[in-house]
């Protein structure tokens, strides 16, 4: 998959990591409870595992949370990106930027310099100021200029980043059952027995599960009701054990593959005008998916009209159009919330298995 | 007071193509929305639109009705994210949305009622006070909608969501700095010059380290019911908006400096062409 890489004109370390601990609401005084989220970066020799999130959604009456954040850079780092002349007190400044892109929130937290190359402070945002997920960038920033009569290479203006880091995500609203409100949110859902459809592909393919129709004003989601205990299943309204489990689950197979078909359709339906290099949006449905799709495939991308602009132009190009699509795979297992049914259906069987453990004691 | 209410998701596209088309929606479509759980006082809300709407020319309506949406609807961001919320409010607005953005027998385009922050006819408003108020003034508020193309691109690039620069932004683009108006060309060339700049640079430096107000919404001024005589004088400085979300003077000071700079440099750059 192809990656972005951002190239600057004097020495920038991206060796920063940031870490988020002790979270709680000092509006109630109580501890909010967190999952972690973590990734895994394997190569040839070795696997990695980095957390890159924290899930507070669990918690569902806090009003305020506050938090601790430790950043920090190795030394050699430190030495390389500052000249022996910087002191890392007074001629840098540590900023996390927290961003969410839902309530356009943006605040810079400015840690202190604990020594050896590390950073910490707190932070506290208001439930009512965010929606969904909250990014926390770390940024080293040179906070003092240099007059140099020479070519450093060495940022020299005040301002400029020289060290960044992988962002942390804070979830702060995650559904376990967003695979199911998003699907009944974007499509029509219809029960139909494949078998005897009046459809001729669904006839000639009576066992599939489902067929959607990502096309017309309103994309039509076909479920097979010749699967009767599907439906009895992704009707219920559990709100834990095996049966929310199974529910989810099959709700997840289902929004994942149409939710990548929706979005494929939706990027599909972009214009590009040659001549004035503007982009043609799709209006409707397609249109709708586009303002949830883009902003978490391209959050890098400042504004609508320049996300709009990448994701025509990938369109295009073969390679763009292969790592569009390679990306799009991971934004829907992320808008369908997958590792959260994932953990969740773990922690069923889980405290099943316990039960069965304490029975036959 | 009234309850707030949400358009259904699956009913917003086809009534908003309904009421764009028509100018009316059809019987009974208030059976598609659903209450989002708080209240608002939906009677100011239609009033202030309604006031623009007969008494302002459409080049005057978003400078004046901006703050004021803002002050009458008393709602935190998190409420403000839900597209199916605007829509039920521009359906009880659509004398504002039909005067505000019909071009003479042109068809309005639904994303009025139904588009996204920028786009709806009402949520772009109160976005754009939401972003460009500092603390309780609104006084740049009118700077930012004075004209279309400021406030698009005041509003719409990222560093826009830094209160102080999508002030410091508006300020320059109309001149209120000190300096010369800018061109929507200029303006559109400062914007992608700072996306293009910002990449290597912060902007939380800027200000001699004072940190901004973090929080947002200010629950006590929500608390506060003002009035249709209130929020309609001509002095905005008597409007009071919330106590959070206050950024320091030197710090827009800065920034201002800074972007003019950039369109000086700009200046300078198309001078050697010449």
């Amino acid at each position: 998959m192809s990656k972005a890489v951002q190239l600057y004109p004097h020495a920038v370390s991206t060796a920063l990591g940031l870490r988020l601990r002790d979270f709680d609401d000092p509006a109630s005084g109580r501890t909010v409870e967190i999952t972690e989220v973590s990734r895994t970066a394997e190569d040839d020799e070795s696997k990695t595992e980095t957390v890159d999130g924290y899930d507070v959604s669990a918690t569902r009456g806090w009003s305020k949370l506050s938090f601790r954040l430790t950043a920090d850079l190795p030394t050699p780092e430190l030495q390389r990106i500052l000249p022996p002349t910087s002191s890392v007190d007074t001629d840098t400044a540590m900023v996390i930027l927290m961003t969410c892109a839902s309530t356009k929130f943006r605040h810079g937290v400015r840690l202190k310099h604990a020594g050896e190359g590390t950073w910490s402070g707190t932070a506290a945002i208001q439930r009512d100021d965010v929606k969904g997920i909250v990014t926390l960038r770390p940024q080293l920033v040179r906070a003092t200029g240099i007059l140099a009569v020479e070519d450093l290479p060495f940022a020299t203006t005040a301002g400029a980043l020289v060290a960044v880091g992988e962002p942390i995500s804070l979830y702060v609203d995650v559904e376990p059952t967003s695979g199911r409100a998003l699907l009944q949110s974007t499509v029509v859902i219809a029960w139909e027995d494949f078998a005897n459809s009046d459809h001729a592909w669904r006839r000639e393919h009576p066992d599939d599960v489902f067929h959607l129709e990502p096309f017309g004003s309103a994309p039509h989601l076909f479920l097979n009701s010749r699967y009767a205990q599907l439906r009895e299943i992704m009707e219920s309204d559990a709100k834990r054990g095996p049966e929310a489990v199974l529910r989810d689950m099959a709700a997840t197979l289902i929004a994942q593959p149409a939710l990548m078909q929706l979005a494929t359709a939706a990027i599909s339906g972009l214009g590009f005008d040659d001549d004035s290099g503007s982009v043609d949006v799709p209006t409707g449905w397609r249109a709708d998916l586009l303002v949830s799709v883009l902003p978490r495939l391209y959050p890098e991308e400042p504004s609508e009209e320049d996300r709009l602009q990448r994701a025509a132009h990938e369109l295009r190009e073969s390679d763009g159009a292969a790592s569009l699509l390679s990306r799009l795979g991971s934004i829907v297992q992320e808008m369908t919330a997958s590792y959260k049914i994932i953990e969740s259906a773990v922690r069923t069987y889980e405290s099943s298995r316990d039960r069965e453990e304490a029975l036959d004691d | 007071m009234t309850e707030l209410r949400r358009v259904q998701s699956d009913a917003v596209v086809p009534l908003s193509e309904i009421i764009a088309a028509n100018g009316r929606l059809p019987n009974g479509w208030a059976g598609s929305t659903e209450p989002i759980g708080i209240e608002c006082d939906l009677d100011l809300v239609k009033q202030l639109a309604q006031k623009a709407a007969a008494f302002l020319p459409p080049e005057q309506m978003d400078p004046w009705l901006a703050p004021r949406i803002h002050a009458a609807l008393r709602i935190p961001r998190r409420v403000a994210t839900d597209e199916g919320m605007w829509s039920w409010l521009a359906f009880h607005c659509q004398a504002f949305v039909e005067a505000r953005f019909r071009k003479g027998r042109e068809k309005l385009h639904p994303w009025r009622y139904r588009g996204t922050w920028s786009r709806n006819a009402l949520s772009r408003l109160w976005w754009g006070a939401e972003m460009t108020r500092n603390g309780p003034d609104y006084s740049v508020v009118p700077l930012c909608f004075a004209r279309t193309r400021t406030a698009q691109f005041a509003l719409e690039l990222m560093y826009s969501w830094d209160r102080a620069a999508a002030i410091a932004f508006a300020r320059v683009a109309e001149g209120a700095d000190g300096g010369l108006r800018l061109s929507d060309e200029r303006t559109n060339a400062l914007s992608t010059r700072l996306k293009v700049l910002l990449t290597l640079r912060s902007l939380d430096v800027f200000g001699t380290g004072e940190t901004d107000d973090m929080e947002e919404f200010d629950a006590e001024w929500a608390s506060h019911k003002p009035t249709f005589a209130s929020l309609v004088r001509d002095d905005l400085l008597a409007i009071a908006g919330p106590s959070t979300g206050a950024v320091s003077s030197s710090r827009i000071d800065e920034l201002a400096a800074w972007f003019r700079e950039v369109v000086e440099a700009e200046l300078d750059v198309d001078l050697e062409v010449a």
